[in-house]
């Protein structure tokens, strides 16, 4: 483990900048760059606070920050999904010349996206201070909601948990695809339906039915996104269970991904 | 210190003929019915024990498909030994498939920078070097550009120029020496030797048998992924020559490329003693430009039938390969001619290889049988030309029974080794297709062949790999100048593709005529 480790730090500057190039040519002779990043949540946000405002008649206050940390999430993790299906192919001409070690591929992937949801993260930041500052989000009795901004340092462990999850994930439908070619498509047709079964668009309070609500406290997406939710839009602590629930699937990821690529790391060049 | 071991080495690869298994078939696995994608064990190495100390300078020889390049992978890490301990001590840089692996959208100074990181360079490092590769690239303004307009040929120069750039303990070296033009190549070989006199240990693997004598003291003999023979250079060879010699192989003075066990396709194995006294064309089979014997086959047409107007046509369109029937033509026997070519890669290939031939025309295009008539009338190709090439992984049947008002003196036709006769099988003409890498493509050769026959044309050859059918007038075909037989004894089974066994199967309509 740790000479795999150091040999993944040794040929740190390799990947990293893979990752810097991908950005490069991801905004190469686009007129706003990195701006495209941040206008795509604002403007996915805008249109779904317009049109939840109108057809459900969500509070746009609250309703924006909410979906906006969500979707930030939620990008990040189909992102790292779908690229994680190919990465293995995009770095074969590099696996056939050097032995490298196949965790910095999915590692491309995962951090190469992680740019791209801090930056969808920051607004939904920005936009839940700005409400919060304007006193928009009051109680039952009209008085401001208190907002503890010691709550966002609870982001830190949330952020290191979600991107070792999603290098994870990355690097299961990585070796999944080189051994399974369907991969890629069930992974689309299983994002689709995640995104609808997961608490994005909505919060799970509004299920009305308990049993099923009572579901939601073991999706492990639904805790993660409670735990980004909770600071950034009510300025509080998240409660412990969803850590838990957020913990044990990262870490049963996270072991999956190691024993595949314990197991398959060497052999794999034989499926390319 | 550096050293390498191998004790009892094998390798064994497992290769399925579709390559992979879907998801489908790894549930139903066993269930219901046989597997259609059944396994194939290819065995590359077996028990191969090696010793290298340091100071040692190895050439490695062998026939084609001998696990040369296999046993180099092993040495790199590569690919993982399926029985047997690798032991390695030193740094290790190894020049093979060197072309590969650039970030196409990335620009080459982009490049440089993150192959010179994944052999293991720093910024600090790279900064030092980068200035000396772009030189030695000979790239100039080009490396400001992203990779994907390079030319194959200038990929591969700053490829090599980037691998070279290091100072290594063990090199590791693959047949690299073809890199670019001619001038760019004996600077390559310096830089090599260059490289060999720094190098505490080197493991060379080539099929020039006088350079490996030259630059190695010890020589490995490999055959059928066994070792045969491993001791002084000289001795080496000079065994390995003996048993080439009493095989009646290598006998046109050049041992080629061939099968890598990997399935990598180099080409070409040695003519059949029988052809040679036959006259056969597969024993004429030479390779510069292209891959499947086709220089040396249409050198040998010409001979036999002459070339009063020297000039050529030839379309290609196989998304991926470079590859041209008419380059040898165009570039070093100076004939005019016209190449039309589909894919912009392809083009920018055969176009600088042609860039001083002002004779020869390169165009992008795609041909069908709707336009070629018009085409050729666009260029003022002359009514009666010397050789047309048709290679268009395609419609390849339909453009050659389109062109009627011009008559070629020789075709060069891709057929179908995938169909093999008696069967008629030809791909139902479709404008808009491009081939997608299965074996639904062209025609069978009895198909070709009932066409040649229909428009005025003998079949007088193939080569041995079941690509091409090359086929003269009647007129040209008098008793005597080429072989008579029957079409059969023209095909041959596919060497193409992955592992040499064609490529994988596909499906569409078809036409049985």
């Amino acid at each position: 483990m740790t000479a795999y480790l150091s040999a993944v730090w040794r040929c740190r500057y390799f990947w990293l900048s893979l990752v810097r190039m991908d950005l490069r040519t991801r905004y190469r002779r686009s007129v706003l760059g990195v701006g495209w990043s941040l206008l795509h949540p604002i403007l996915m946000a805008a249109v779904l606070c317009f049109v939840f405002h109108r057809m459900a008649g969500q509070d746009i206050w609250h309703y924006g920050p909410l979906v906006l940390a969500a979707l930030a999430f939620w990008n990040f993790f189909s992102s790292c999904t779908l690229q994680g299906c190919q990465c293995l192919f995009h770095g074969e001409s590099y696996i056939r010349q050097y032995p490298t070690p196949l965790a910095i591929f999915p590692l491309r992937v995962t951090l190469g996206t992680a740019i791209h949801f801090t930056i969808a993260l920051s607004v939904a930041i920005a936009f839940g201070v700005a409400v919060h500052l304007m006193g928009k989000i009051v109680d039952a009795q009209g008085h401001p909601v208190p907002y503890d901004w010691f709550s966002w340092l609870t982001l830190i462990p949330t952020l290191l948990l979600v991107v070792v999850f999603c290098w994870s994930i990355a690097v299961l439908t990585g070796f999944g695809n080189v051994h399974f070619p369907d991969m890629q498509h069930l992974c689309e047709v299983g994002l689709q339906i995640l995104f609808y079964a997961s608490p994005i668009l909505y919060t799970p309070e509004i299920i009305s039915d308990s049993r099923f609500a009572a579901l939601f406290n073991y999706h492990p997406l639904a805790a993660i996104i409670k735990l980004i939710r909770d600071p950034i839009v009510d300025g509080r602590f998240p409660p412990l269970f969803p850590y838990a629930v957020a913990g044990v699937t990262t870490a049963v990821a996270f072991v999956a991904a190691c024993f595949a690529l314990g197991r398959l790391q060497r052999r794999l060049i034989f499926h390319l | 210190m550096a050293r390498i071991e191998l004790d009892n080495v094998s390798l064994t690869f497992q290769v399925r003929q579709k390559r992979r298994v879907t998801l489908k078939e790894f549930l139903v696995k066993g269930l219901f019915r046989r597997s259609v994608n059944p396994v194939m064990q290819i065995r590359a190495l077996q028990d191969v024990n090696l010793k290298v100390r340091e100071g040692d300078r190895l050439g490695i020889i062998g026939h084609n498909g001998a696990g040369k390049s296999t046993l180099l992978k092993v040495l790199a890490g590569i690919y993982p030994p399926t029985h047997g301990k690798r032991i390695v001590h030193g740094q290790i840089s190894s020049l093979f498939d060197i072309a590969l692996g650039f970030e196409l959208d990335a620009t080459g100074w982009e490049n440089i920078a993150i192959r010179g990181y994944l052999q293991g360079e720093t910024p600090k490092s790279i900064e030092a070097k980068t200035q000396p590769i772009a030189e030695f690239s000979e790239l100039g303004k080009f490396l400001d550009m992203p990779v994907r307009y390079y030319s194959a040929g200038m990929m591969v120069r700053l490829a090599f120029s980037i691998a070279t750039a290091i100072e290594p303990e063990i090199l590791l070296v693959d047949e690299v020496l073809s890199v670019g033009d001619m001038a760019f190549q004996e600077k390559a070989r310096k830089r090599i030797r260059e490289m060999m006199a720094k190098a505490r240990m080197i493991v060379l693997v080539s099929h020039d048998l006088d350079s490996l004598a030259r630059l190695c003291d010890r020589g490995l003999w490999m055959d059928h992924g066994k070792v045969r023979g491993d001791g002084p250079c000289d001795e080496v060879i000079a065994a390995y020559k003996k048993s080439v010699q009493g095989d009646g192989a290598g006998r046109n003075g050049h041992i080629a490329n061939g099968l890598s066990a990997n399935g990598s396709l180099k080409h070409n194995s040695a003519p059949r003693p029988e052809w040679q006294r036959a006259g056969d064309l597969r024993a004429s089979e030479r390779n510069v430009y292209s891959w499947f014997g086709e220089d040396g086959i249409l050198e040998e047409i010409v001979r036999r039938v002459g070339a009063p107007s020297k000039f050529f046509v030839e379309f290609t369109d196989e998304p991926g390969q470079a590859r041209h029937n008419c380059a040898r033509l165009a570039a070093d026997a100076g004939w005019q001619g016209l190449f039309v070519e589909a894919g912009e890669l392809e083009l920018q290939c055969i176009a600088e290889l042609c860039k001083n031939k002002p004779a020869v025309a390169c165009v992008r295009g795609r041909v069908a049988s709707d336009n070629v008539e018009q085409l050729l009338a666009a260029h003022q190709v002359p009514r009666e030309f010397d050789v047309l090439s048709i290679m268009i992984a395609g419609n390849d049947y339909w453009v050659w029974q389109a062109l009627e008002r011009w008559r070629p003196r020789i075709v060069a036709i891709q057929y179908n080794a995938q169909r093999p006769p008696p069967q008629r099988w030809v791909m139902q003409e479709n404008a808009s297709y491009r081939w997608d890498g299965t074996d639904y493509y062209g025609a069978s050769l009895a198909s070709l062949a009932e066409l040649g026959k229909r428009k005025g044309y003998t079949l007088v050859g193939s080569d041995s790999a079941g690509v091409n059918a090359y086929f003269v007038t009647n007129e040209l075909a008098t008793p005597g100048r080429f072989l008579d037989p029957a079409v059969q004894y023209y095909y041959s089974p596919p060497q193409y593709g992955p592992h040499l066994r064609g490529h994988p199967a596909g499906t569409g309509p078809f036409v049985e005529i």
